[in-house]
């Protein structure tokens, strides 16, 4: 009994921990002028953004943006010009929300980063008011059109900085998965007696 | 003479148009008029006029993957990977299970993709059920033990998790047995395309077992219709398989269900090898008249499947044109769309998030990409996002 408490603890230690400081990409980015030839996806960061239904990223033609619609992550890209394509700007919502609001509760301000290439795209958002929150992740296996990507990756734009996709995907896969098992989720739901207060604390965010 | 061959010369010519005043023809599908024979296996429930009027809705989805609309710029059909699940919103219905099923019908789906395994223990006992050989915490067993160490009895007890990984408590999301899915599907009029899982190379025989016992299902409760036996294995090869396995001759089920071999599952299949396995696959189902689709990876745009080629003296624009030119009618090719169903990427058979990604070789999960490729808006798109793919096009039913 004592032994299956000891390794209780340590479980219920190491997921607060982790879910605690969450996860966010740890993949080395850089500016224009110190862009490596071999970096091939583009990243930029938002902050403060307030609303319950506001956009968080525009590219610099419009070509893809970023929202939170009903506290949910919303790509809006422009479609390949092809017969039979829907000719006009379509909207991809994520399945997630990035939290419930409560009756009476005010909307959340976040802070975004966006990854993207061609093919590609990690949004990381988290909190405003606290850098140690979990970090809620969409991954969609699209990015942008390739005529706003090339625009990111040739011009020097102050906000923008780059890194190495594959870096970044091995990097999300080392790091990221791991923290969401069936046995952390069940711990949420259902939590043993005296767990409340703790995890009150994760939800909140602090 | 000159008389008679005025006489005779129309006669003949009539023989290879189209005959639209004859009864034959009572399908519209594509703008066209249609003999189901012509596109059909005759031993299949829609490949008669008869059977095409007794199930309408489930012949009507076939039909319309079996003839695609060529001359509309976009004619995409999507199917939904594992069912309709994790959505809208929220938790949803958990993935290969009766809710999902569902879910994707009242979406408007009536050919649905599902995943089968077989049961556990011994072989008189093993049943097929939707899933994988996943790890019962998948629903929320014990970690180590998998669905063959159950029997169906105790298996069905099991809720799949939600797509947050989260514990079910929703009764129509336990692990459904292959013949529960099968007796809702012929109550609905539904195509279920059988996936089989096997848990790699523990158990011999198992892809036959699991296509054997799926048909033996189909057959006793007179579901043959509603099945589609996707296949990574020739055809003869497969027969070789499976028959040990069958209840009856396979002359009790040739005909009267569909196939979707899969044709190049990985990169390393070559144009040589792939077309002889269409070939071979086309051969064998009566000009691909058992054949609902050919499941084709173009994997990047300059892969040898998605771009022209010369075979035996005709060009092909790709793969899917390939497809196309094996029926006068046109064959449709199918795709898989690798994108991530959750935030979180895609659950292994652990029931854990599996973080993937397109790769510079494999960009099969990007939607733009994949309705870019020429003739990629006439295909069956498998996804979990038929959501995102509906958008994008604009199809003319």
């Amino acid at each position: 009994m004592k032994k299956l408490s000891t390794r209780l603890s340590a479980f219920i230690f190491l997921t607060y921990s982790a879910v605690t400081f969450g996860y966010s990409t740890g993949v080395s980015t850089r500016d224009f002028a110190q862009k490596l030839p071999s970096d091939n996806i583009i990243v930029v960061e938002e902050h403060g953004n307030t609303g319950t239904n506001t956009q968080w990223f525009r590219s610099h033609d419009g070509r893809l943006q970023i929202y939170m619609i009903d506290n949910s992550v919303e790509i809006r890209r422009q479609l390949p010009s092809l017969p039979g394509v829907n000719p006009g700007v379509v909207s991809f919502t994520s399945l997630d929300r990035l939290h419930d609001l409560k009756v009476g509760e005010a909307s959340q301000s976040y802070n975004m980063r966006v990854f993207f290439n061609e093919d590609f795209m990690w949004i990381e958002v988290w909190p405003t008011s606290s850098d140690t929150a979990p970090v809620r992740n969409t991954v969609m296996f699209f990015g942008s059109d390739k005529s706003t990507y090339d625009y990111y990756l040739t011009n020097s734009i102050p906000y923008v900085k780059y890194t190495y996709y594959n870096n970044l995907k091995k990097d999300i896969s080392d790091h990221y998965a791991h923290l969401y098992s069936p046995d952390f989720i069940n711990l949420i739901q259902y939590p043993p007696k005296g767990r409340k207060a703790i995890l009150s604390t994760i939800n909140s965010g602090n | 003479m000159k008389k008679l061959i005025s006489i005779i010369t129309p006669l003949f010519s009539l023989l290879f148009l189209p005959n639209f005043s004859n009864a034959a023809n009572c399908i519209s599908i594509a703008g066209q008029n249609i003999d189901p024979s012509s596109i059909y296996d005759s031993r299949h429930q829609c490949g008669t006029c008869a059977g095409q009027a007794a199930k309408p809705a489930l012949c009507g989805a076939i039909n319309r993957v079996m003839v695609p609309y060529w001359s509309a710029s976009a004619d995409l059909v999507t199917i939904p990977h594992r069912g309709f699940w994790g959505r809208s919103l929220g938790k949803g219905a958990s993935e290969n299970t009766l809710a999902a099923a569902k879910a994707a019908l009242n979406a408007g789906h009536r050919i649905i993709e599902i995943d089968a395994a077989l049961t556990g223990p011994s072989n008189s006992m093993r049943k097929v059920f939707l899933g994988h050989y996943f790890s019962m915490s998948a629903a929320g067993g014990p970690a180590k033990t998998t669905p063959h160490h159950l029997t169906p009895a105790e298996l069905v007890k099991f809720k799949m998790r939600k797509r947050d990984q989260s514990l079910s408590f929703d009764e129509d999301d336990h692990l459904p047995l292959l013949s529960e899915l099968l007796t809702w599907a012929m109550e609905n009029q539904v195509l279920l395309m059988i996936d089989p899982k096997t848990p790699g190379s523990t158990l011999a025989h198992e892809h036959d077992r699991i296509i054997a016992y799926s048909l033996n299902e189909a057959r006793t409760l007179g579901a043959l219709a509603n099945v589609a036996i996707k296949n990574v294995n020739r055809h003869n090869w497969t027969l070789i398989g499976i028959k040990p396995y069958l209840d009856g001759p396979f002359s009790d089920y040739d005909g009267q269900f569909l196939w979707s071999p899969i044709v190049n599952k990985s990169m390393a299949f070559e144009k040589d090898e792939t077309l002889a396995s269409i070939n071979s696959w086309h051969k064998a189902t009566q000009n691909s008249k058992q054949v609902i689709t050919y499941e084709t990876s173009l994997y990047n745009p300059t892969f040898w499947a998605a771009t022209p080629f010369v075979e035996q003296g005709k060009n092909y624009l790709n793969l899917i044109d390939y497809v196309k030119q094996l029926t006068p009618l046109g064959k449709r090719s199918a795709v898989w769309s690798i994108d991530p169903v959750g935030d979180k990427g895609t659950l292994d058979r652990e029931y854990r998030w599996k973080f993937s990604g397109n790769s510079d070789k494999d960009k099969r999960g990007n939607p733009f990409r994949n309705i870019s490729y020429e003739l990629g808006r006439h295909v069956v798109i498998n996804t979990d996002r038929p959501d995102w793919y509906e958008q994008m096009v604009v199809n003319p039913y």
